[in-house]
């Protein structure tokens, strides 16, 4: 069986000299990383960056209001951080955490669906083009085009919406398995004859335009980066800890990702559960603290891989919540919310207006921030791309220090 | 017909026009005949072997759960003895794409399926005013709140740009005027209601008419427009026969549309008797939709499946029933493969024909390909797979492949032995097979 691994190695690394996929090579190693954050079912920004030293904050918020004890002061200003995001805290008083309040939709959407489609797709009429914000900006470089390792959606099954192109959707990998042929477990010894096979039924270059000619093309890339992700990451070690759970190890899986030279540039990833209609105070202090540990981790693992100052981190969330509470120790869907921007390149601060709790606008905090200028900063000052034909006129927030 | 032999030519007819063929399958409908298979196809009128799938609604499968709703349509998509009328329902809810994360009620999702399933053959027009008073359909396109005083526009320039006519015979006023016609259309104890409240009876002009129209005569003007007739028909031979610009043989379609008033069953008809869909650029010509591969490998390989397993899986591969992409439905075609779906297809066609897939997802017989005659030679094995699942083609490269992956043992320290057809032989190499030839490039083509 050994002729037949050594074989597929050497076929493996033939493919990947043909379709150029970036492997090592040194440009690869000065391209920009960010790693997108969905916070799903709608974080409540007025817990997250609270306003502390309102009285109005308690009166609408008897039970679900956070006690000066369960927050960490922002120096100079009347706002505080959950004490869950002890480790952003830290962050952003060494200046590398943007928090950005009151982002939002334009136009307020209070259906998780909606919303999320258009924060998605960055339009407000998301239903007509499915392709996400990140996927057509990326699809601007034309190396990224046909490279799949360009992007990955990480954890989920099935498409990552922001990261449809218009041209393909880039890949999501529930795990390293998942993006490999799997063949039967109880046959160890059959595996390579079967992974052989596969190559083999896919090898012919032979291109008539048709469709079985167009799924070898594909399939030759799919494998070729399939054992280019199995090579290259197996060298990761790491000594730091992550949050436990899923979406650490979803976090760690970005940091061997990033440790190899895959080229890849970005990540999407979705930490769910911030729908707290009811019993919010536990929920989201569990959520927070995986969030802000989580993103530490990934820092520090950067920094031990070497790669930290060209890594961005940016969170978002469909909506945040109403302002009042509501009878179930819950808040229900509300507008404005809270995005985090995280890394050493980043131009640590507060953005946006901090909320007026006299001024709610039907009980929500309002969006007075267009999601659309968190994206035309992370794309135009962060990744070097065009921000206008994926968002529009929006004016870019100056997100990042060397913008 | 030219060029296609008559087992290609029934097994092309069972592909598109249901969901694939079973063991035994063939050789039953070529005794039937082609014309005869298409004739039942259509007017099939006996029972369609789903009573007991249908009695577990309200009880083990909860129609308030789009999950379980997806899990009845699976298990009939695999089990019906009428494949065109599910197909034409899996049509439809392609053509009229409504999602559930929009709409958040499995219920109204069930309802609209099933509209697709009894109205989905009939004539066009029929099909098209039950749809408009669909409550999906009058939650996704927010039908449901257009009222005279703040007109929605959205079911309005959907009906016509993606429904019927397509981008073309209208215009933006064309749209307002539509728009206000269906106000009051809307959703009371999840049935259609019309409130006259809200709705602007006023006189409109649309494409040309005068009237005082109301939202059923957009509709019929609408249906009985020729630009909706061309575009359907269109889409029925993409759909059916192949993706390139059909050209001359759309007519005997359109003859059949206008023959019939835009009956769907007589357009199939005329479509599935059609040289052009028996021809060489059809066959095998089209990418199998995620729900295709799926449904059809079951029905190939027969055995047993949880259907409930079978609906995240082609989620997976990137077609998730009652939620499609957006109100234009899937693109399909080329879209259907990408890195990450065609290893989701390669890993489902491991997991079917392993001894058994994750969470008992299947068992399927491997044996059952062969109906009954035991192979004699690894040559003989792999000539009768390649005839049940490939119609018999495949490159001799992919013939090689595999007659090699046949050949090489799988326990490296056995000794040399002659072929057995054994159960070590089903059990291991086997089902290594057909995992390997479900994967194919060809085998992804319908």
């Amino acid at each position: 069986m050994d002729l037949t691994r050594r074989e597929l190695l050497r076929s493996g690394a033939a493919g990947l000299a043909a379709l150029s996929l970036p492997l090592p090579a040194g440009a690869s190693d000065v391209r920009r990383i960010l790693v997108v954050i969905q916070l799903a079912g709608g974080n409540d920004g007025l817990n997250t960056l609270v306003p502390i030293s309102d009285p109005r904050y308690r009166s609408l918020r008897p039970t679900v209001a956070l006690a000066a004890s369960d927050v960490l002061p922002i120096r100079d200003t009347p706002l505080a951080l959950h004490s869950s995001l002890a480790r952003l805290h830290g962050l952003f008083e060494r200046g590398q955490l943007a928090v950005v309040q009151g982002v939002g939709t334009p136009a307020v959407n209070r259906s998780h669906f909606e919303s999320t489609a258009i924060w998605q797709t960055a339009r407000l009429d998301p239903h007509r083009d499915p392709a996400g914000w990140l996927g057509r900006a990326l699809e601007q470089r034309a190396d990224a085009i046909g490279q799949p390792l360009t992007a990955l959606g990480i954890g989920g099954a099935g498409t990552t919406p922001v990261l449809v192109g218009s041209h393909a959707p880039f890949p999501s990998l529930a795990s390293l398995e998942a993006f490999a042929v799997q063949p039967d477990r109880r046959f160890p010894q059959d595996a390579p004859a079967i992974k052989s096979a596969v190559a083999a039924l896919n090898a012919s270059t032979r291109d008539d335009g048709s469709p079985a000619a167009y799924i070898r093309r594909v399939a030759r890339t799919a494998l070729s980066a399939s054992s280019a992700l199995a090579s290259a990451t197996q060298g990761y070690r790491s000594t730091v800890e992550y949050p436990n759970g899923p979406f650490g190890n979803q976090l760690r899986l970005v940091a061997q990702l990033c440790s190899a030279p895959l080229g890849t540039t970005a990540f999407h990833l979705t930490l769910g559960g911030f729908d707290t209609h009811a019993n919010q105070k536990g929920q989201q202090a569990n959520l927070l603290r995986q969030l802000s540990e989580g993103i530490a981790a990934l820092l520090e693992d950067a920094e031990a891989h070497g790669f930290v100052d060209r890594l961005a981190v940016l969170t978002y969330s469909e909506f945040g919540r109403r302002a009042q509470e509501n009878a179930s120790g819950g808040t229900d869907h509300g507008a404005g919310s809270v995005a985090f921007v995280a890394g050493p390149g980043v131009r640590g601060g507060l953005y946006g207006r901090t909320v007026d709790l006299g001024a709610l606008v039907e009980g929500d905090v309002p969006s007075t921030l267009d999601f659309r200028a968190l994206y035309a900063s992370v794309l135009q000052n962060w990744l070097g791309l065009k921000a206008a034909p994926v968002v529009g006129s929006t004016a870019p927030l100056t997100l990042f220090r060397n913008a | 017909m030219a060029g296609i032999d008559p087992r290609k030519r029934m097994a092309h007819l069972l592909r598109r026009a249901g969901f694939g063929v079973a063991p035994r399958e063939l050789d039953r409908r070529l005794a039937v005949g082609f014309e005869r298979t298409v004739h039942e196809l259509l007017e099939f009128e006996g029972d369609d072997g789903l009573a007991e799938v249908d009695r577990l609604v309200g009880g083990i499968l909860d129609f308030n759960a789009i999950d379980d709703v997806r899990t009845w349509w699976v298990y009939r998509m695999v089990h019906t003895r009428r494949p065109l009328v599910e197909k034409m329902a899996f049509f439809w809810h392609g053509h009229f794409a409504t999602g559930v994360g929009k709409v958040g009620n499995a219920q109204w999702m069930a309802q609209q399926n099933q509209i697709f399933r009894e109205h989905g053959l009939g004539r066009f027009g029929d099909l098209l005013q039950r749809v408009a008073r669909d409550p999906a359909m009058l939650s996704y396109l927010d039908g449901a709140s257009n009222r005279k005083a703040h007109p929605n526009e959205n079911f309005a320039r959907e009906v016509m740009e993606l429904f019927t006519t397509g981008l073309g015979p209208y215009s933006e006023k064309d749209v307002q005027e539509a728009a206000r016609a269906f106000t009051g259309w809307q959703v009371k104890d999840g049935a259609f209601a019309f409130n006259a409240g809200d709705h602007d009876d006023g006189s409109k002009s649309f494409l040309g008419r005068y009237g005082r129209f109301d939202g059923s005569d957009v509709l019929r003007i609408l249906a009985e427009h020729p630009a909706t007739g061309q575009r359907i028909c269109q889409k029925l031979f993409a759909f059916f026969a192949h993706d390139d610009p059909p050209g001359k043989s759309l007519q005997p379609l359109l003859q059949a549309w206008n023959d019939s008033g835009g009956s769907i069953r007589e357009v199939l008809r005329a479509l599935f008797l059609s040289e052009a869909f028996s021809s060489p650029k059809a066959w095998r010509a089209k990418i199998k939709s995620p729900a295709e591969y799926v449904i059809g490998t079951i029905r190939a390989l027969g055995g047993t499946v949880t259907p409930r397993a079978m609906g995240p899986l082609m989620a997976r591969m990137g077609q998730d029933l009652f939620n499609p992409p957006s109100v234009k439905g899937w693109d399909g075609g080329r879209a259907w493969i990408s890195t990450s779906s065609l290893f989701e297809r390669f890993n489902f066609a491991a997991a079917v024909t392993g001894q058994r897939g994750p969470e008992g997802t299947s068992h399927v017989d491997p044996e059952s390909i062969f109906e009954g005659v035991q192979p004699t030679s690894v040559d003989d094995v792999l000539e009768r797979t390649v005839t049940h699942l490939l119609d018999g083609e495949l490159p001799p490269e992919g013939k090689a492949a595999l007659r090699s992956y046949l050949e090489v043992p799988d326990d490296p320290k056995a000794k040399p032995a002659p072929f057995a057809f054994d159960h070590r032989f089903v059990d291991g190499k086997l089902r290594g097979l057909l995992h390997l030839v479900l994967s194919t490039p060809e085998y992804q083509l319908s």
